[in-house]
């Protein structure tokens, strides 16, 4: 009953209680809701960046995937049925390669002979191929085992021009053209067709085959002589090596606790570069490498330790700035989109390992008098003393407390400069993954990373 | 139409308003409540400038997430629960950065007001303040807002009985310092 009376009486001291309004405050407030909605569009924009890049991921997956259960390949290969041959400018090669024209488009550029007029010509097909709408300006063809090769329609265009300084390409052209004999064609005997053909329309692009018969030998050790700037070659590995540099954003959420629920989260500029090996076959490409990142800032939760209490005055650690520099070993797969030119776009997905190699600590010690806001000691109180405590795996740290797993996503576009050599720019999204109950650092922050890469790539 | 109707119809408009985000809707809010709620926080907090921190916290939740409330329901209710969860949070914010020293600072408060002074609100403000933070958050979640002491002890991630200790503790010493006006009240 006591009790109940003395309860009574404090909280009808305590309601009674009602400050006068303080427009000074307001004005606080409405600096911290400004502050609120930066971060807001800050953290909407990224969130926007992550859902485009996914969007573009799955987008891909679908996409390209196969849908024709008739081809084991994604890229469906058609065999043509149709006899081609040879000029008969060729006589005397005896050689006889197989010559196995994979088609992986719509439409496809054929050089017919058209001996009425003694003069070649270039024909438009159209091959319509009712299972797989897709249209690729790619042409693909083997030769006598050499390395596959990918030419695009303005490359072939170019190349079998009449201004062509390229003489000595052997046409292809259609039997029904043309009086051909077994012995002096370089040409299968027989190859198989398996979609409709529809020649569709006759362009004219003249082909000059006189070059062809001044130079019979050349055409025997070159065979298809398509110029190397034009080519790929798919059939095997290529090895590439290249390095980049890169701008970061960090955004960084420290720290991280379910039972408060409740995290502090910045967005703090930093740097990466690194180097890249990889293995390019087809359009897709394996690649990894080792990179180094640098992740500096000052926490959002600086508070350590206090001892004493707030009302007879207390000295605080703090941290004052942290330090990471990390090394990487990314792991990720990228499909490059059909190149238009010497331009490649392609998507990006995949992993990261990163170690903290060795971080820098600072901490700073204060001392507060009176009754203080413990969260405002680091602004408004005298350091004492500073501290500097380096650590990492290359200070014998264990790498338990030391790593965490990001996935990669991103997009990019490469540009080839000559036969080996390209350049890239590679927009990119690192999601903190795991460890789920652990970060980096004494707060346990976790990184997210958008970054933005500059580098070369060299071909073997 | 019906004034309660007529009420609720304005107190959507208001809140519409500061959901997306006009300022003098918001100001009008913050005016509205702001005795109020400093009122409560400064029952949690050491002193009114962390008060006004936590008014400030709970203030920019209240706007965040303002479009959750039911118009026709009591907002004042509303954001004071907000602002009592800002207040636990803050607590235990605290108590997570190991401020176990704190507890002990009850003991040796410089601020308690003197016993023979006339005690009003401020005093008796002034005297809750004084206790140590986990004291003072079962004091008020018990006396004030009405808690058991197994939502106190879940909401602050202590046992059960830590909380009854607790409470008697704090009791004893707002008696010790409050005697004075205690034994005049009800005259």
């Amino acid at each position: 009953m006591e009790n109940k009376d003395f309860d009574k009486f404090i909280r009808e001291g305590l309601e009674k209680n009602r400050p006068d309004f303080d427009p000074n405050d307001w004005e606080k407030m409405e600096d911290l809701l400004d502050e609120q909605e930066r971060q807001g569009k800050e953290l909407l924009y990224i969130k926007g960046i992550e859902m485009v890049l996914v969007a573009l991921a799955v987008m891909t997956l679908f996409r390209f995937y196969p849908t024709d259960v008739a081809t084991n390949s994604p890229m469906a290969h058609i065999e043509l049925k149709e006899d081609v041959n040879i000029d008969n400018h060729h006589k005397g090669i005896e050689h006889k390669p197989e010559i196995n024209h994979t088609i992986e488009k719509s439409e496809s550029l054929n050089i017919i002979q058209d001996d009425s007029k003694g003069t070649p010509s270039a024909s438009h097909k159209e091959i319509v191929r009712a299972s797989d709408a897709k249209v690729y300006d790619i042409i693909k063809g083997t030769w006598n085992g050499e390395p596959n090769f990918i030419m695009d329609e303005p490359s072939i265009k170019n190349t079998f021009s009449k201004d062509s300084p390229i003489k000595n390409v052997a046409p292809i052209h259609s039997a029904k053209n043309q009086n051909s004999t077994a012995n002096n064609s370089i040409v299968p005997e027989k190859s198989v067709v398996e979609e409709k053909e529809i020649i569709s329309e006759e362009i004219q692009a003249p082909v000059d085959l006189t070059a062809l018969k001044h130079q019979p030998s050349e055409l025997l050790d070159d065979q298809i002589n398509i110029p190397k700037e034009f080519a790929i070659n798919v059939s095997r590995p290529t090895i590439r090596m290249g390095f980049y540099t890169g701008y970061d954003f960090n955004h960084i959420i420290t720290p991280y606790d379910p039972k408060v629920k409740s995290s502090y989260e910045q967005g703090k500029h930093g740097f990466s570069a690194g180097y890249l090996f990889s293995i390019l076959k087809g359009n897709w490409e394996f690649e990894s490498g080792l990179s180094y990142s640098r992740k500096s800032y000052t926490p959002v939760a600086n508070v350590i330790k206090i001892t004493g209490n707030t009302d007879n005055g207390f000295e605080a650690e703090t941290l004052d700035r942290l330090s990471f520099n990390l090394v990487s070993l990314p792991m990720n797969v990228k499909y490059y989109f059909p190149r238009m030119s010497k331009w490649k776009f392609y998507a990006m997905a995949g992993g990261a390992m990163n170690v903290v190699g060795w971080s820098n600590v600072n901490q700073k010690t204060v001392e507060a008098n009176g009754s203080r806001n413990p969260n405002l000691i680091a602004e408004d109180t005298q350091a004492k003393k500073y501290t500097f405590k380096k650590s990492g795996v290359f200070f014998g740290e264990s790498l338990k407390n030391n790593y965490y797993i990001t996935a990669n996503l991103g997009v990019g576009v490469e540009r080839r400069l000559n036969t080996n050599t390209s350049v890239f720019f590679q927009p990119k999204f690192s999601y903190y993954l795991m460890p789920s109950d652990n970060g980096l650092g004494p707060n346990k922050d976790r990184f997210n990373t958008m970054s933005v890469d500059l580098g070369f790539k060299y071909d073997f | 139409m019906n004034l309660a109707l007529e009420l609720q119809y304005q107190e959507e408009n208001f809140i519409r308003a500061c959901i997306q985000k006009e300022r003098w809707a918001q100001k009008q809010l913050y005016e509205t409540y702001y005795s109020k709620m400093l009122g409560v926080c400064l029952r949690y907090a050491n002193d009114p400038d962390e008060a006004k921190d936590i008014l400030h916290e709970g203030f920019i939740k209240v706007f965040r997430h303002l479009g959750k409330y039911q118009p026709g329901t009591s907002l004042n209710a509303w954001i004071k629960r907000i602002m009592v969860n800002t207040c636990i949070d803050y607590y235990r914010k605290m108590s997570r950065r190991r401020t176990e020293d704190m507890e002990n600072a009850a003991h040796k408060i410089s601020t308690a007001p003197d016993a023979n002074s006339i005690c009003g609100e401020k005093e008796i403000l002034k005297a809750v303040q004084s206790l140590s933070p986990a004291y003072r958050a079962v004091f008020n979640l018990y006396v004030i807002e009405g808690y058991s002491h197994r939502e106190i002890g879940e909401q602050l991630g202590i046992t059960e009985s830590t909380s009854r200790s607790n409470l008697v503790k704090a009791r004893m010493k707002l008696r010790e310092i409050l005697a004075p006006k205690y034994a005049n009240y009800g005259k």
